[in-house]
């Protein structure tokens, strides 16, 4: 059931099929994934954490999940389907999709597009521009378009090569750093708890260390799928952390410049950006190439007072690898999202990374916002009969459908209570196979007059 | 005719044999009729009739009302949470063990939960793949590891040797339960410093809704923990008895108060001794004093004996120590008023 102005499956259904119309004039077929799926190819996606919302069951020593959505899955047949090449696949997709809540299980309506296996700023926009243009197309032209780019961020703590962990504790405190100055009181707190809780690690035994990194009687033997080479390596790290605090700090007043972009203004936000990229080459590419994106969604025709750019916009770390992006009503109320995922075809079995890039509507607010559609005018005949009559019924029946005409048969004691929009006339079938429709008489042979009079209504 | 209640016990595996001990120390002797079945009765509580069933189904038997009362371990009731179970006493004192993260030793680098966090991220960004872990425990695994912030890994389901998963390559590390940590060593495994999921031992466990809804039952768990309370309280005490020299047993009584490791449960228990061959010095006869003392305080205890004259000191363990009423059984009742 969707929320909202629409409660109508009859006009869910018409808006799907424009959309489908829409995606399809790019290119982009029906994809059917299945309903039902192995449980683990969620987590590995979204990670365990998501394991409460899922609608699991266990089957014969699996399990297995309902699909909460088109994208995973969409990457595993690709990765099954399509081993060492790396073909380019437009698909769309739309259906039902499943969460387990508090307040018991929930199945909404979904709708997408995956673009898998093309890289770089044309596949990035054709999939931007989908996704707003098809809310245009459903009559809905007040959107706002955010588009970040994880690579941006990711570059800028390149630099230092910081461990997985540092990364993670930078990344995760994006906001805090949007709020607070470098040296804040908030910041600095923040960042002493994170380094005191590895002040507390002990240091391994020096022996153990060289005996470890250094011995090459040993070949690279793989121990709980780690070589000696992650091990040494991640021993290194940990040892260099404590020195690190400079560069953390460093590196938050970096992000800061970053993140305090003028977030309405793509056309001043390049420029800019890439005087802070001056003098590291990797990061002007990104930001060369994230330009050459915005740069193509002009020639889409997207308005660019509905556009804004946010670094820092990515809604999961563990998952954006390049463009990500947001649609949203002028209230802020998301209408759907997607971006760039280049990583997830490996990860659900692909033999290596594919480049793909995708979005989903949240349909219940996409659909809550668009405009009632006009009172259906199609004319609808019901035509009642009793047991005499049914032959002559039938064939009165076909004689109408054949002309456009939306008809019903109904047995003189069935229920005539009206299903379908629209004015409704009720003719009845005689005994002698004429129909009687007001005051009138017709004979079959005189269908196009029935026909004329009906829907001059 | 009267509906017995049910109790089901550990038919196979570490804890089924010490809980039939268990019992037996409790003067609850558990006897099997025939060898071949799965039944069982008490001849101290013949309204309770045993059940044998494999540990984790007991816990199913009492979640369904088959069972109305069971002993499995904490591990099994915190792995399987059941609303219709209710855990009535969580500390019965055998069957320890501990459910742990352990990581191959040859990881030098992982020394707590912080570390396996980052290998998790390792994995998953240099490996493109989740961090395996091999458990039979996978809601608690989940759980603890979701609270450590660890969000990317797969459970990979094991029965029989988990702590042989990371040798064969199956799993990267393990979840499993341990008691000496032996097993773990001896398959180059190390436990997580901070990796104590639940520390296990076993339990009694009821069902709620039975216990509610049927005083039969709530009678018979009343006698049965008068009898485990009065046993494991028992375990706490010794009977110490000495004999002192004194003017009369008031004197003897100050005398022996004036330790708080001889004060007793109440008091010391003073009687005269008669037919002495050899009589105290003086104007003084020898008394017996017979003390409960808490097992911790023995060695004070006999050292004050000793310096205020006791000789012949005795000790003998106690059998039960019952209380006004058993403190196990007041806990639950206002545990299933609190439910109410």
């Amino acid at each position: 059931m969707l929320p909202g102005r629409i409660h109508d499956p009859e006009q869910s259904r018409q808006l799907l099929a424009r959309l489908e119309q829409h995606m399809g004039l790019y290119g982009y077929r029906s994809f059917f994934v299945p309903i039902i799926e192995d449980a683990d190819l969620f987590l590995i996606k979204a990670g365990d954490q998501i394991i409460n919302q899922l609608f699991t069951f266990e089957r014969h020593g699996r399990q297995l999940a309902l699909r909460p959505e088109f994208t995973a899955a969409a990457a595993y047949y690709y990765a099954q389907q399509f081993g060492e090449g790396a073909p380019v696949m437009r698909w769309q997709f739309s259906g039902t999709v499943f969460e387990d809540t508090d307040r018991g299980a929930r199945e909404r309506l979904s709708a997408g597009a995956e673009l898998v296996g093309l890289a770089g700023p044309a596949a990035d926009a054709e999939i931007i521009a989908l996704a707003a243009l098809g809310t245009t197309v459903l009559g809905c032209s007040e959107w706002r378009l955010t588009i970040g780019h994880a690579q941006i961020i990711r570059q800028v703590l390149a630099r230092y090569e910081f461990d997985s962990r540092t990364e993670r504790f930078l990344l995760h405190h994006l906001p805090l750093f949007r709020g607070a100055t470098a040296d804040s009181p908030a910041v600095i707190e923040r960042l002493d708890s994170f380094l005191d809780q590895h002040n507390r690690d002990e240091m391994p035994d020096r022996l153990q260390f060289r005996t470890l990194a250094l011995d090459e009687t040993r070949p690279a033997q793989f121990v709980g799928g780690r070589t000696q080479e992650d091990i040494a390596r991640r021993l290194h790290q940990k040892q260099q952390r404590r020195a690190r605090r400079a560069d953390i700090m460093d590196a938050i007043r970096v992000l800061s410049r970053w993140i305090h972009l003028k977030h309405d203004d793509p056309a001043g936000a390049f420029p800019f950006m890439r005087s802070l990229a001056a003098g590291d080459p990797r990061l002007g590419a990104v930001v060369d190439e994230w330009s050459q994106t915005i740069e193509l969604l002009r020639s889409y025709q997207l308005p660019d007072d509905h556009i804004r750019i946010q670094p820092d916009l990515a809604r999961s770390w563990d998952y954006y690898t390049g463009i990500v992006f947001e649609l949203t009503a002028p209230d802020g109320v998301r209408l759907g999202g997607g971006g760039r995922y280049d990583e997830l075809v490996q990860l659900v079995g692909g033999q290596r990374s594919v480049p793909a890039v995708g979005f989903a509507y949240y349909l219940d607010a996409l659909f809550s916002r668009l405009p009632v559609p006009d009172a259906d005018e199609t004319v609808s005949v019901v035509l009642v009969c009793d047991s005499t009559s049914a032959r002559q019924a039938v064939e009165w029946a076909q004689a109408l459908r054949a002309r456009g005409i939306r008809t019903v048969l109904l047995s003189g004691a069935s229920d005539e209570r009206q299903q379908h929009g629209g004015p409704l006339r009720r003719l009845v079938v005689t005994d002698s196979g004429a129909v009687m429709w007001q005051d009138s008489t017709y004979q079959l042979d005189h269908l196009p007059d029935l026909v004329t009079d009906l829907i001059g209504g | 005719m009267d509906t017995m209640t049910t109790l089901a016990l550990p038919s196979k595996g570490a804890i089924a044999d010490p809980t039939i001990a268990f019992l037996r120390d409790c003067g609850l002797r558990v006897e099997k009729p025939n060898q071949r079945q799965y039944t069982g009765i008490l001849p101290a509580i013949p309204s309770i009739a045993v059940l044998f069933q494999r540990v984790n189904d007991v816990l199913y038997k009492v979640a369904d009302g088959t069972a109305q009362l069971g002993i499995t371990g904490l591990d099994v009731v915190y792995e399987h949470p059941h609303e219709d179970i209710v855990i009535v006493h969580d500390r019965l004192g055998y069957g320890h063990c501990s459910l742990v993260v352990a990581v191959p030793e040859l990881w030098v680098d992982a020394d707590n939960m912080l570390d396996v966090a980052e290998i998790a991220l390792d994995f998953r960004e240099h490996k493109r793949r989740n961090l395996r872990i091999a458990t039979k425990y996978p809601t608690l695994t989940r759980q603890f590891f979701h609270r450590q912030g660890i969000h990317h890994f797969t459970l990979v389901n094991a029965e029989g040797a988990i702590e042989a998963a990371p040798t064969l390559g199956y799993a990267d590390i393990i979840v499993d339960l341990t008691q000496t940590g032996t097993t773990l060593r001896e398959n180059h495994l190390k436990v997580i410093s901070d990796g104590i999921i639940v520390e296990s031992q076993a339990c009694l466990i009821a069902n709620r809704v039975t216990l509610k809804n049927d005083p039969a039952v709530l009678q018979d768990l009343r006698i049965l923990l008068e009898f485990i309370d009065g046993a494991l309280n028992g375990r706490n005490y010794y009977q110490v008895t000495a004999n002192i020299a004194g003017e009369n047993p008031q004197v003897v009584a100050q005398k022996v108060a004036l330790n708080v490791a001889t004060r007793g449960l109440q008091g010391p228990t003073i009687a005269p001794i008669f037919g002495v061959d050899r009589p105290p010095a003086g104007d003084q006869f020898w008394f017996t004093v017979t003390i409960i003392i808490a097992a911790s305080d023995l060695l004070p205890a006999v050292e004050h004996l000793r310096a205020i004259g006791g000789t012949q000191t005795t000790v003998t363990p106690v059998r039960y120590v019952f209380l006004e009423q058993s403190s196990s059984f007041v806990r639950l009742v206002e545990k299933l008023h609190a439910s109410t």
